[in-house]
């Protein structure tokens, strides 16, 4: 066979935490940059109640909330589509497009980000890269891999644009500095 | 008794709500399509390197469909390759008949649509929900996609308004937002239930195995997460070498379908969790006589975008339904007659008014109005006299003198023909006639 062709991307020349917020910010996601003393507050701000709410590990650790339940395998379907908010820690974001890109275990844990009504992402800075070309570089072996860019939407009747559809309504990302 | 294409056309035409709902639709993707004219340096470069990447593929499609076919097996998927559209609908129905399963969840796939699945296993017991939001209209109201990606893009919300009060109980509403959330909600229940999630797919990568899926809704996350069994169908064309040609093509596919950057939700799915099963199946119907067409075979490059649909005046007139399969637009009066081939499906290159505004959206640089030329050409039956009829036309519309004394002799004709009702007089009256220039102007050339 022969060898396929070469391919050449644009690169991405603009700083990744501007580049990220504005994209993103475009599809409707919510970013509020914090610190880990602050996330509690900016959460209550922003409507999450902590005790409907469910966590990754990495996330419950972060919050560090009695209040928040963490995420485990034996969870229903039905037990996960009654928390309010799922709240988990991103493997990355991708400036470019202003996308999470969230890794699957063997556990389900994709739920998390997908049947409560809200989604939180707590995402440091340093996890920002510029694009997927970058991402799929760095991460070579995998089991699944979800790209997320701005809450649930349709556009299938008149083609008007309707955030919250079949996924998360809402997408909170709390950027850590 | 099934309409033919000039009925259905007749019928599409003089529907003065369809005409409008249509008119919207494209008009609001044509816009966002535009977005892609602010760089359109880059977009040559992207969509020529994208043709480059799919030819090298589609030359070389028994490697890569034996080398994605090993990969996904090693990750624990199961593959199957159907040769026919009957050989596809038999293996998706023997996976859920062997496990007992009488309950799915749909993705909007075109290709299901190709092989007629949902009358299939419906007629076997199977209760479908089709989930996509279009699709789900469409489904409830009994009818079939019009577009590729906006399934349901001929119904205004006043008609999914009375539809969703009838079917779902819910009070006559025309706003878009209270009619997405009574849709979610009904599904809602139904993926939470569902034992399998039925998807198609965008792309194969071969070298990996992996399977990538695009959305924007969260029905695909929702269809192949939540039920234990996910059956994904898949054209057997659609494969990509390796992770750099999918980052290429995520350049191009969701501005190409609805000028997004990049879709909502990607699915890049490599290995089933514990305690779950993947089952792609790989289908022909049709592909490997496509691809034994030299000519035609770039019709393989095709990603399912939609964006010659929505380019294209006589989709924007006659809509999806008229095409009379899967596959609408420009591209589904080259498929259609290509891979179904039934009688009636010669006339569907004639739908065309060949000005080449869907070659020049198409993301991977299809040639699509020359091939709908070359297909005509195929099926014009009497070349003799068609090619004397060009030779003719040609020597009349280079040659001032002559072609002014056919148009004296014309408007002569008209005046002395009989009345209305004859297609000459009438045609001849609405045509203008334009006259030659006193002198050639090199910047006005059509081939310049």
């Amino acid at each position: 066979m022969h060898k396929r062709p070469d391919i050449r991307l644009p690169d991405v020349e603009e700083d990744l935490t501007v580049l990220f917020m504005q994209e993103a910010t475009a599809l409707n996601a919510e970013i509020i940059p914090c610190s880990r003393e602050t996330l509690q507050k900016v959460l209550n701000d922003a409507g999450v109640d902590l005790s409907t709410a469910v966590a990754d590990a990495d996330a419950a650790a972060i919050l560090n909330d009695s209040r928040v339940s963490t995420y485990s395998p034996g969870l229903t379907h039905a037990r996960m589509d009654q928390y309010t908010a799922g709240i988990s820690c991103p493997d990355a974001g991708i400036a470019k497009t202003g996308t999470l890109v969230e890794l699957s275990e063997q556990d389900g844990d994709r739920r998390i980000s997908l049947l409560p009504d809200t989604h939180v992402a707590i995402l440091p800075g340093s996890k920002l890269l510029p694009d997927l070309q970058a991402w799929l570089k760095r991460n070579g072996d995998l089991n699944q891999a979800t790209f997320i860019s701005g809450p649930s939407r349709t556009a299938d009747i008149e083609k008007r644009i309707v955030i919250g559809a079949h996924g998360p309504k809402r997408l909170i990302i709390l950027l850590l500095g | 008794m099934t309409e033919t294409l000039k009925q259905r056309i007749h019928k599409a035409v003089i529907n003065p709500r369809l005409q409008e709902n249509y008119r919207r639709a494209t008009a609001s993707a044509l816009v966002k399509n535009r977005i892609r004219f602010e760089t359109p340096a880059l977009f040559e470069d992207l969509r020529q390197q994208a043709h480059d990447i799919r030819a090298h593929v589609v030359d070389n499609l028994h490697e890569y469909i034996d080398q994605a076919e090993a990969a996904m097996k090693r990750n624990g998927m199961a593959v199957y390759r159907a040769a026919t559209d009957e050989d596809a609908r038999r293996i998706i129905h023997d996976i859920l008949k062997e496990r007992n399963i009488r309950d799915i969840v749909k993705a909007k796939s075109m290709l299901t649509e190709e092989i007629e699945l949902n009358p299939y296993l419906e007629a076997r017991d199977i209760f479908i929900s089709e989930t996509d939001l279009g699709e789900y209209i469409i489904q409830l109201a009994g009818e079939k996609p019009s577009h590729i990606t906006a399934p349901a893009i001929h119904k205004s919300a006043a008609e999914i308004g009375a539809l969703f009060e009838e079917k779902l109980g819910i009070p006559y509403t025309e706003d878009e937002h209270l009619l997405t959330e009574a849709a979610r909600n009904t599904l809602r229940e139904r993926f939470l239930e569902a034992g399998a999630g039925l998807s198609g797919g965008n792309f194969i990568l071969a070298d990996s195995g992996s399977l990538v899926l695009v959305e924007n809704e969260g029905n695909i996350r929702l269809s192949v997460t939540l039920p234990r069994i996910h059956i994904a169908v898949v054209g057997m064309e659609k494969l990509l070498p390796d992770r750099d040609s999918l980052a290429l093509m995520m350049e191009l596919l969701s501005y190409s379908a609805t000028g997004q950057k990049f879709p909502g939700y990607m699915n890049l799915i490599r290995r089933p969790e514990k305690g779950k099963e993947i089952h792609v199946i790989l289908v022909d119907n049709g592909r490997s006589r496509l691809h034994e067409d030299a000519e035609m075979r770039v019709l393989l490059h095709c990603i399912r975008c939609g964006a010659c649909l929505n380019s294209c005046p006589v989709y924007q007139h006659v809509g999806g339904h008229s095409y009379g399969w899967a596959y609408p637009g420009p591209i589904g009066a080259l498929l259609t007659p290509l891979m179904r081939g039934r009688p009636e499906d010669d006339e569907l290159p004639f739908m065309s008014t060949l000005c080449g505004q869907c070659s020049a959206a198409c993301p991977v640089k299809i040639p699509l109005h020359h091939l709908l030329l070359r297909l005509r050409h195929r099926r014009k039956k009497n070349l003799l006299l068609w090619n004397a009829g060009m030779k003719l036309f040609k020597w009349g519309a280079t040659s001032p003198t002559v072609y002014r004394g056919a148009m004296k002799i014309v408007r002569i004709l008209q005046v002395l023909l009989p009345g209305e009702g004859l297609p000459l007089p009438v045609w001849s009256r609405t045509k203008y006639f334009p006259k030659f220039a006193k002198k050639t102007d090199p910047g006005r050339r059509a081939d310049a």
